[in-house]
């Protein structure tokens, strides 16, 4: 199968999961989206697999190491500059902006913690271990 | 990405090579025809791997593809 017949039926899978997902949400029965959308996810996956042409490469993955690092970066700021704001301006009142504010500093927190424990694997894995 | 200072002549080799489609190369080297696209374009420097792989199908050595500029 050719790259773009693969980029053809993904999009299809993607409209038919869309037009599920409001078919779900307008009747109530949600929980019939949940194995349709699996079963889509494994016909994508074989599809997939029956692609003869390069799909991934060096470059695409460089492009994609440098995209998750910089978005990685934008939230972990933006997420401790807006939490930390929030605890100040609630400073005086406990609502919920507090909670938010929290919850967002500790989610930047969280984030780093496993980009450093990411980091300590992949530089044993790579030789970075004495 | 962006380093100009390693170039290649890639886009010679294919024309010398009976015109060699994008295709072909990138076919050739495991990778895709967009990144033949950026290194002909020199937007992008490979590995030396893919350097390797790219020399192996054109049958040259790695030097006569890629050339470092100081």
């Amino acid at each position: 199968m050719s790259y773009k017949k693969y980029m053809f039926f993904r999009l299809l899978v993607i409209v038919i999961i869309a037009l599920l997902g409001v078919w779900a949400a307008t009747t109530g029965n949600v929980l019939v989206l949940i194995p349709a959308a699996v079963f889509l996810f494994v016909v994508l996956l074989t599809l997939r697999r029956r692609v003869t042409e390069v799909i991934v490469d060096e470059r695409v993955n460089t492009i994609a190491y440098r995209a998750s690092r910089l978005a990685l970066v934008a939230f972990v700021l933006m997420a401790v500059i807006v939490g930390t704001t929030l605890i100040w301006l609630a400073r005086d009142a406990s609502d919920g902006l507090f909670q938010v504010g929290l919850t967002l500093d500790y989610a930047g927190c969280a984030l780093m913690i496993f980009y450093w424990l990411a980091y300590i694997y992949y530089n044993r894995k790579y030789g970075g271990k004495e | 990405m962006g380093n100009a200072r390693i170039t290649n002549r890639i886009r010679r080799l294919r024309f010398d090579h009976g015109e060699m489609t994008q295709e072909e190369l990138s076919a050739k080297a495991g990778c895709t025809r967009q990144t033949i696209i950026a290194l002909e374009q020199g937007k992008y420097v490979p590995s030396i791997e893919l350097a390797f792989k790219i020399a192996r199908a054109f049958g040259v050595t790695l030097e006569e593809v890629f050339q470092y500029e100081e």
